[in-house]
């Protein structure tokens, strides 16, 4: 089956009147406009812009606002850690992330960031659903070359599906969408973001487009 | 006769409907049942979602102080339950009141983890409203204990999808914006297939597709207890920024259909402050001007490409939503040049579609 991305036109009201004839081309771009909106148009999503200070350590002031692309400062082998709310669907499955962060400025470290994904139990982050991806430098993450500017790139996971092997995975892979077991879908759950020597500025997930 | 639905869907094939082809009752119930779904279930998902670095979002004050404000769009006049998700740290409660026209609800959470913690709050619309939008009011305080701070680090939001039947008669968006739940008993064996049922659901899809999602949500932080002096304090973004240009440029799904035809409409709602005469600011293309302080609400015309590589990766339409970066955007949002920045600003941000 195909699923339309987009708004097709829906057939006049008038194919369904009365004294017309009935309908089998009309009721399939039902059917599609359907498929649409549930595979399409209602896929979840969570866009999470991610503050930090905005204290301007050369002017001594507090600018109020994110006044330079990818302003932040992490200390060698820091961490920045974010637990982020994905409010999914019956029909979520995979989710796709770009992540926007800034590596570290110093030149001797290498950028990494770990997301894992969780199911909310008890009022707490519970179990882990995915052991998660980790994105690494430089396969998948600048590395700060000149240790002047924090900056702000962008990184994926890509939209490839990924198979698992028999028995699943015990660490993370490489970058790939997330995957919702289906026993999850619909649920409240939470995508772990954890960057060593690196610091996150966005991080954007949605329900990756399937054919239905 | 009840406007059930199984979830997830059980979507019809068009093959089955295809003109020549009998029209099966298997295809017309799942088409009806999944209506009905698309109805209880569509766009619940997250309507607000921000996060902070830590030690950004916090207060020690311990009265109610405004820290944060968005504008969300109401998905139907139906559901009435908003879920909240909060990350806290350290002693303290929010408060989050919802404003729907004339009417205000409020939840309340206390919590005294000083680690990171979960919060959920729940606030319940409990008069019907025809409102197509509401403004939900983050308040925090510091309550007695260690750390001498409550700390946000992330704040979720949506509204709680219905559940199955439907309620009966007609169910709607606003005042005139219709849905009509399909009545599972009739579309079965030995049920004729009625005009009615075919203009109906045109209508239902034509309904479901104007049912607003959010595309950003951003609120600047307000009210800390200290300004602060170093570094080492708490300085989290009051206002929109340059560096927004940047960081803030969401990928987003957005039909064609959105973007080339009058019928579908993408608003903005943006906070302005200090703004004595008239600003105007980039969005997708579209020049937007406002006048005066407070709430202001525009419809935005994309007149920016897609963003081609997003789009082949996820076989999306995907726009980049947020300020653009424009030459009027960079003269007009707050950068570091001048301290403090006293020409117009943005407060709060909110962007919906189709």
């Amino acid at each position: 089956m195909t699923t339309p991305t987009n708004f097709h036109i829906l057939p006049n009201e008038a194919g369904c009147h009365n004294g017309s004839i009935v309908m089998g081309a009309n009721v399939s771009q039902m059917a599609l406009a359907l498929k649409q909106l549930n595979q399409v148009k209602f896929r979840a999503a969570g866009y999470y812009p991610v503050g930090r200070s905005t204290w301007h350590e050369q002017l001594g002031q507090y600018i109020k606002a994110n006044y330079w692309w990818g302003n932040g400062y992490i200390a060698k082998g820091g961490t920045d850690e974010h637990d982020l709310f994905y409010f999914s669907t019956p029909v979520s499955e995979w989710i796709g992330i770009e992540l926007v962060y800034g590596p570290s400025t110093s030149t001797d470290v290498e950028p990494e960031i770990l997301i894992e994904l969780y199911e909310i139990s008890g009022g707490a982050v519970g179990s882990k659903l995915d052991e998660g991806i980790l994105f690494t430098s430089p396969d998948y993450l600048q590395r700060d070359s000149d240790g002047e500017s924090v900056g702000a790139f962008r990184t994926s996971t890509g939209a490839r599906l990924f198979t698992f092997p028999s028995g699943g995975i015990s660490a993370p892979t490489i970058p790939r969408p997330l995957y919702i077991p289906a026993a999850n879908r619909g649920q409240e759950l939470v995508v772990r973001v954890t960057a060593t020597n690196a610091l996150i500025h966005g991080v954007y997930m949605f329900d990756l487009y399937l054919e239905a | 006769m009840s406007n059930s639905f199984t979830s997830p869907p059980v979507l019809a094939s068009e093959l089955t409907t295809v003109a020549g082809q009998p029209i099966t009752e298997g295809a017309i119930s799942k088409m009806s049942q999944t209506a009905n779904y698309l109805f209880a279930v569509g766009g619940t998902h997250n309507v607000i979602s921000q996060a902070w670095a830590e030690g950004q979002f916090n207060q020690q004050g311990t009265t109610y102080q405004t820290m944060a404000e968005y504008r969300i769009p109401t998905i139907s006049n139906d559901h009435y339950d908003f879920h909240l998700h909060f990350i806290a740290k350290g002693p303290g409660c929010i408060r989050s009141t919802l404003t729907l026209g004339a009417a205000t609800y409020t939840d309340e959470v206390c919590s005294t983890g000083s680690g990171p913690h979960v919060i959920e709050s729940s606030i319940l619309v409990t008069v019907l409203s025809t409102a197509t939008y509401g403004t939900l009011t983050i308040e925090v305080k510091h309550t007695t204990g260690s750390p001498n701070h409550h700390e946000i680090t992330c704040i979720s939001g949506h509204w709680v999808a219905k559940t199955s039947p439907v309620d009966t008669g007609a169910r709607y968006l606003g005042t005139s914006d219709k849905f009509i739940p399909f009545g599972i008993n009739r579309v079965g064996n030995d049920y004729p297939l009625s005009a009615r049922w075919g203009i109906d659901m045109l209508r239902n899809i034509e309904m479901l597709r104007r049912r607003p999602i959010t595309y950003l949500t951003w609120s600047g932080v307000d009210n800390l207890l200290h300004a602060p002096t170093s570094g080492s304090d708490a300085a989290p973004a009051l206002y929109l920024g340059l560096g927004d240009i940047f960081t803030m440029s969401i990928p987003v799904h957005i039909p064609q259909e959105a973007v080339d035809l009058d019928g579908y409409t993408i608003y903005l709602h943006a906070y302005l402050v200090d703004n004595a005469g008239s600003v105007s600011f980039d969005f997708m293309g579209d020049r937007i001007t406002f006048s005066g302080n407070g709430w202001k609400i525009a419809e935005l015309t994309i007149q920016a490409d897609t963003d081609e590589s997003m789009s082949q990766i996820y076989d999306l339409n995907v726009y980049r939503v947020g300020p653009e970066n424009t030459l009027s955007n960079t003269n007009t949002l707050v950068d570091a040049a001048t301290v403090p920045f006293t020409d117009p600003k943005i407060q709060s941000l909110s962007i919906w579609g189709v």
